[in-house]
């Protein structure tokens, strides 16, 4: 069977094929009965495929799984302030009155020699070798920031406790001596 | 949340968050993160990657939320957020591992001819979980590129042209590329269930 | 002729500019903003050692610990209190092995350096209340929590 032919008939299974062309396959198909059994195979696993799908659940808390992406929707929205929802709706409330308060409180600031840069960043982390590899989560009942110095994975079998995805015994160890 | 009914809809809550309540789309991220992150990690088939991308799907979800009509549902836009970003991650990752399959692929009548058509029905005498898990298995050992097109036209119900526009290939490719894969998946189904 | 309604915002808005200008400016009057800055080390473990005559930490904390992190009994080891100008930097030894070195950055933003037997380990900038933890070979954790005492007394 000439590969432009198989490619016809799988076009013909998935309806992607015009009117004409559909009708010339069926034909075809009925006349060849290797067409056929390929046919019936390409069927068979579209048919396997329907309601097959496996959902994964996501291996982290709630809260965890949020406040990442909570504070990514900060530290960009410090960088980029046009960036979110109905942009234009929030300035028509909020933004209008207080631009020109910023306006003239900036004005202030540089004759007064006040202005100096600052830091927008309020939280950026980075290991200094391969081996740390921080990652940080905020915890909104406390507002806290946390920032956890990455691992290979470790067992929560111990644990009945939410705990983040990865901690990792590797040496970036402060061990406490005691008495 | 100020004007929200007691059990909101996706569409309550999208209302919602288009006004920049963070808590309504905190209550959307809550019910979809799974479906969203299971769809990343279907295509990259790595827990940490999926989990980075499905985040970074949630932060451009809330970005973009203005552009949402709701000509989709809520997590069918979500999801194709992700597709996106899998994609796009898919093709900076380069492969070290050797996949021999792919230097035959693009040949016409190339690994294709080399697939007998073993059984017809692959999955045949298999329990719907059976039928289930053993495709998730198959998926995970395809090359990257015959998973997502699986993935995209099976799961995704893409047309041939909205996957060739996703993938940036063309549609000949699209179609050899999800013709190879479900003659795979197939002789990869019979396996696992000799093996069974 | 009757004068339309003004839009709430456009109403509010001479009343907000005025607050906005002595806010602004009491906020200039102000001396330069000092730190003053709390970094408490703390040792999560799941056993209770007989030996070890450490106090617990503060319920509210040990509370948000365990919440986030599988260990049960959270130990206080030290508790070090500087001021810090604006700006400047301060480098604070919390144990034999840890040394964070704090640079103040503005209100409630620091730069953190921590150093582990005087190596750098991370560096980069968190918002205050902030915990910097990880596991000790012996599978315990260390916490180093770093807060701002502005009218709090030290614990």
């Amino acid at each position: 069977m000439k590969p432009d032919f198989e490619l016809k008939l799988q076009a013909w299974l998935d309806g992607e094929l015009p009117a004409a062309g559909a009708e010339q396959a069926r034909r075809l198909a009925a006349a060849d009965p290797e067409a056929a059994r390929l046919l019936a195979e390409l069927q068979a696993i579209k048919t396997a495929f329907l309601d097959s799908e496996q959902t994964v659940t996501v291996p982290e808390s709630r809260e965890f799984y949020w406040s990442k992406i909570e504070r990514q929707i900060q530290r960009e929205a410090a960088v980029h302030p046009a960036l979110g929802p109905s942009w234009a709706e929030r300035f028509r409330r909020w933004l209008a009155p207080l631009a020109g308060t910023a306006a003239l409180a900036a004005v202030l600031l540089v004759a007064l020699n006040q202005f100096k840069p600052q830091q927008t960043a309020f939280n950026q982390v980075s290991g200094m070798t391969d081996e740390y590899n921080p990652r940080t989560f905020r915890d909104n009942p406390s507002g806290i920031n946390f920032v956890v110095f990455q691992a290979a994975r470790q067992t929560s079998a111990a644990s009945d406790v939410p705990q983040p995805a990865r901690i990792r015994n590797d040496g970036s160890s402060f061990l406490i001596e005691h008495e | 949340m100020p004007d929200q009914p007691e059990n909101p809809t996706d569409v309550d809550l999208v209302r919602l968050a288009q006004k920049g309540d963070m808590r309504a789309f905190e209550e959307l991220v809550a019910r979809h993160r799974d479906k969203v992150y299971s769809r990343a990690y279907s295509m990259m088939r790595n827990e940490d990657e999926a989990l980075d991308l499905s985040q970074d799907a949630w932060v451009k979800g809330w970005q973009r939320l203005g552009q949402f009509q709701g000509d989709s549902t809520f997590v069918t836009w979500m999801t194709r957020i992700v597709i996106n970003l899998c994609l796009d991650q898919l093709r900076r990752l380069k492969r070290k591992r050797a996949e021999s399959l792919e230097a035959l692929e693009e040949e016409p009548g190339g690994v294709e001819a080399h697939i007998e058509i073993t059984a017809p029905n692959p999955t045949a005498g298999l329990e719907r979980a059976e039928v289930r898990a053993s495709i998730n298995r198959a998926l995970a050992q395809m090359s990257a590129k015959h998973r997502t097109v699986l993935i995209l036209h099976e799961f995704e119900q893409m047309e041939y042209k909205e996957i060739a526009k996703r993938m940036q290939c063309s549609v000949g490719t699209v179609m050899s590329r999800l013709f190879y894969a479900r003659r795979h998946m197939a002789s990869l189904l019979a396996g696992l269930r000799r093996e069974n | 002729m009757s004068h339309p309604v003004q839009p709430a915002f456009l109403r509010r808005f001479p009343a907000l500019c005025l607050l906005a200008l002595a806010f602004h400016l009491t906020a200039l009057a102000a001396p330069a903003a000092d730190l003053k800055l709390e970094a408490k080390m703390i040792w999560g473990a799941n056993n209770r050692p007989d030996t070890v005559k450490y106090i617990t930490v503060d319920p509210a904390l040990a509370a948000t610990l365990r919440r986030n992190f599988k260990w049960t009994n959270y130990y206080e080891i030290t508790n070090v209190a500087a001021v810090i100008p604006l700006h400047q930097t301060r480098l604070l030894r919390l144990s034999d092995r840890c040394t964070v070195s704090i640079q103040n950055l503005g209100p409630s933003l620091v730069a953190v350096d921590c150093l582990n037997q005087g190596k750098p380990i991370s560096r980069g900038t968190n918002a205050l209340p902030c915990i910097y933890t990880g596991t000790n070979l012996d599978d315990t954790a260390w916490f180093i929590r770093l807060r701002s005492l502005d009218g709090k007394s030290t614990k």
